[in-house]
């Protein structure tokens, strides 16, 4: 285009791609604005995959608004652990883990009420931790935990599940990444929150490198183990059901998140329509070498 | 589909620039070659922000208080004046050639402020005055009462008779040759001193030293003593910085003109172009009610201007309905608003740049530009401090409704109004400290603040406080940048005349918005891996 000629005088990108091509090259030319809804309301889109056999985990029960928040608790009656969601929340605002002992409650910073819990769910009602601050939709999920593969990536006194990201051009897999939560990110596996990022090869379901932050690792800093050469389980299962996720949703390019649950398998926690680009670092290739 | 969309906006982000590039260089070249724009008569080089600032306290009397204000004379021009008055009164009025503005009040306790504000541009004028004039001249009526002696220029007095034989001054000697001997005399022969108070003519002669004031008297009871119309006047030296001093020279009635001099600075049938004149005779710059604890001072700011009288020219041109100014001026909108939103897409470029190019993270989209304009009013160090201070303030009032629980929107609300008390608070505690940029945070954006504070304390819990300052950190500095872009007096005299300018702008947006390269950030984002060998 027309700034090819400013660009000759840059620094080669080396086959990486930055958020000014992804946006313009990926997602504006491969995800229509009108389709972002399948996605942003996680809500509708757990229900679309699983009417397309798609495993998903499991929905307790939704409060959609002040009518049905004074009975928030119904659901959760024969349940002892599960995560509080905001259907259109977004970088993972609002989502809070609970542990449900007889009549108490505790979350990741101790002890808390179950007026606290139900002010949390007024806050997702209200929009809090929605996009544009838009009334929203809260509901209850199952915890999952990791499979035993992949715990052994994960320090011993760190909570937490760890996912797996798949960015796919359509039903094609472009590159994938663990997500592993450490003691720095406090059990989240939030690249920016300091957890750690694996790349994993596309062919093999191997790990290869991993980042921190933007550093390059080959050592797991809190384990000491090598990062490269593990085995992802379930990794054609998981390539087999991300492959058809893009149809179904009507969007071009997408991140799609998954948990290898240690009963379950691999379900699918979410997709991202604007999927990061520190993926790129894990796996130390670029995406535009292996876009189309 | 997708392809084909491409291809679409291909097309168009071709054709669009080019489009834009020629629209505006079209009406440019309209303006300038039918409408006469001409952009040396648009931006003027220098000008002066003068504002003048009286602070008083009120004890239940009545309160009268006249300013003489500059006018329009041939070295200076005075545009977008504006007064304040607190709850006085106020109006203007003329009085022996001069032009006051007097503040008046019935009754009134406590402390007012009250300023005037305007933009003045002052030049350099030198007289050429025949060497040959003789001393006698034809005197109209007008100019008469400018040979009689008064209170402070006793020209009729014998000491002053028998100063100017000793000097040998003469009505049948030239013009020149008198008013030479009289400059030399003052500037030579009598001492500078700063003295307070009016000094006048006789005084000035006996102890042979004066200020600006003795001395332009004396030079004035000498010209009238032989026969020569002479006058004060008052005005101010134009310097950036508060100052109470104000400045007296003399003037010369010679062959129909008022020739100016002055002894202190040495300025013969000369004005230089940093004085701004205020009034003409005795006529006091201020006269006020006695015992009202009274204080003033000038401020001034030099800053670059669109010469009102340009653009005011150009007003009149029939075809000219491009002429935003005129509009502008038609409508009775203040120019300053005029500034904000023609600048305004200059400020959003500076964050374009500093977001798409260079990677610069911010609280809000367009935020910086936004909280720039709230620098507008209180200068860029002041405000940056401010918006610090209103910053850790509003974060601690988040804290405390963190505590409370509250939704939301009420949550944000609760903070406005903190934000807003605060902000009240500080603008009384400028106004009776006497810090009047202090007392302009009235005019921050409050509701960008509030949000910023909830973006602010948002990111605290999200990332921690490191992220959190640094993003504010880093959404001030774009904002700096912002401001002094947009507050670039030549870049505003230019866009304001030629507003076709933004069409480049968007033309800019256009070219960034179709950028795919790197961010600067990225390079060091993904630095370890630029740097690997490649495969």
């Amino acid at each position: 285009m027309k700034m090819t000629g400013i660009k000759k005088f840059l620094p080669s990108s080396k086959g990486l791609l930055g958020i000014n091509a992804r946006n313009l090259s990926y997602i504006y030319t491969h995800n229509k604005r009108e389709y972002f809804p399948n996605i942003d309301n996680k809500l509708s889109c757990k229900e679309l995959l699983s009417n397309h056999n798609i495993p998903t985990p499991e929905t307790y029960g939704v409060v959609d608004g002040p009518k049905t928040l004074p009975n928030w608790s119904a659901c959760l009656d024969n349940v002892n652990d599960f995560v509080v969601k905001p259907s259109k929340g977004y970088g993972g605002m609002g989502i809070m883990l609970v542990t449900h002992e007889d009549d108490s409650y505790s979350n990741s910073s101790g002890q808390i009420s179950a007026d606290d819990l139900e002010f949390h769910i007024m806050q997702i009602l209200n929009g809090a931790f929605s996009l544009d601050n838009r009334p929203d939709v809260a509901f209850f999920e199952e915890k999952l935990s990791n499979h035993s593969a992949i715990d052994t990536l994960i320090a011993e006194d760190v909570g937490g599940v760890a996912d797996i990201r798949i960015i796919f051009q359509h039903h094609r897999p472009v590159m994938g990444m663990l997500r592993l939560p450490t003691r720095v990110s406090m059990g989240k596996a939030n690249l920016h929150q300091g957890g750690l990022g694996v790349g994993i090869d596309i062919e093999t379901g191997l790990t290869k490198s991993g980042c921190s932050k933007n550093e390059i690792i080959s050592i797991h800093p809190e384990i000491g183990n090598k990062i490269a050469g593990h085995t992802i389980p379930d990794w054609s299962a998981m390539i087999e059901y991300g492959s058809r996720i893009s149809n179904i949703v009507n969007l071009g390019y997408i991140g799609v998140d998954f948990i290898c649950d240690a009963n379950k398998g691999p379900l699918v926690l979410e997709v991202n329509a604007r999927p990061g680009l520190n993926i790129q670092i894990a796996n130390q290739a670029g995406l535009r070498d292996v876009l189309e | 589909m997708s392809v084909e969309l491409q291809k679409h906006s291909r097309g168009l982000t071709t054709i669009a620039p080019v489009f834009l590039v020629l629209i505006a260089a079209a009406l440019a070249f309209y303006k300038i070659a039918y409408l006469g724009y001409n952009l040396d008569e648009v931006v003027q080089s220098e000008s002066y922000l003068l504002e003048t600032v009286i602070d008083f306290d009120g004890h239940g009397s009545g309160i009268d208080i006249a300013l003489a204000l500059p006018e329009k004379l041939s070295n200076q021009e005075v545009s977008d004046e504006s007064f304040s008055s607190a709850d006085l009164k106020f109006g203007t009025y003329r009085a022996e050639g001069n032009r006051f503005g007097r503040w008046r009040s019935s009754g009134l306790t406590g402390h007012r402020q009250l300023t005037y504000s305007a933009t003045v541009v002052t030049r350099n004028i030198r007289y050429i005055v025949d060497s040959t004039l003789p001393t006698q001249q034809e005197i109209p009526d007008a100019v008469g009462a400018s040979l009689l002696p008064d209170e402070f220029t006793q020209s009729d007095h014998p000491e002053i008779a028998k100063l100017a034989d000793s000097l040998g001054l003469s009505g049948t000697r030239p013009i020149m040759s008198n008013i030479r001997t009289i400059y030399d005399y003052a500037v030579n022969d009598l001492k500078y001193v700063v003295y307070s108070g009016t000094t006048d003519a006789l005084t000035t002669h006996r102890l042979g030293e004066a200020s600006c004031g003795g001395k332009s008297r004396l030079m004035a009871a000498l010209g009238r003593s032989i026969g020569i119309p002479s006058r004060l006047v008052g005005g101010k030296i134009l310097k950036s910085g508060q100052a109470r001093t104000s400045h007296i020279w003399v003037e010369y009635y010679i062959a129909g003109q008022w020739v100016p001099f002055c002894p202190t600075n040495k300025y013969f049938a000369e004005i230089p172009s940093n004085y701004l004149i205020l009034y003409h005779g005795e006529a006091p710059l201020l006269k006020r009610t006695k015992d009202i604890n009274f204080k003033y001072y000038f401020n001034l700011r030099k800053r670059l201007v669109s010469r009102a009288a340009g653009l005011a020219k150009l007003k009149e041109h029939p075809l000219n309905i491009l002429n935003i100014w005129a509009t502008f001026k038609r409508a009775a909108i203040s120019l300053e608003l005029l500034r904000i939103i023609i600048m305004l897409p200059i400020g959003i470029l500076v964050v374009v740049i500093c977001r798409n190019l260079i990677g610069v993270e911010t609280f809000g989209t367009f935020m910086p530009a936004l909280i720039a304009i709230g620098f507008r009013d209180t200068g860029l160090l002041q405000g940056l401090l401010l918006f610090s201070i209103i910053m850790v303030f509003g974060a601690f009032v988040r804290i405390v409704s963190n505590r409370m629980q509250l939704l939301h929107t009420p949550r944000l609300a609760f903070i406005l109004a903190f934000v807003v008390m605060f902000m009240l608070s500080l603008t009384a505690l400028g106004v009776q400290l006497g810090f009047l940029n202090l007392a302009r945070v009235a005019l921050f954006p409050m509701v960008i603040l509030t949000l910023t504070v909830e973006r602010f304390s948002l990111t605290v819990e999200e990332a921690g406080w490191f992220d959190a300052v640094r993003i504010t950190v880093l959404t001030m500095s774009v904002a700096a940048a912002a401001y002094s872009l947009m507050s670039w007096r030549f870049l505003q005299a230019v866009v304001i005349s030629f507003p076709e300018t933004l069409l480049l702008v968007v033309v800019i947006f256009i070219y960034i918005g179709r950028y795919s390269g790197f961010r600067l950030s990225e390079y060091v984002r993904f630095r370890h891996l630029l740097t690997r060998p490649t495969r």
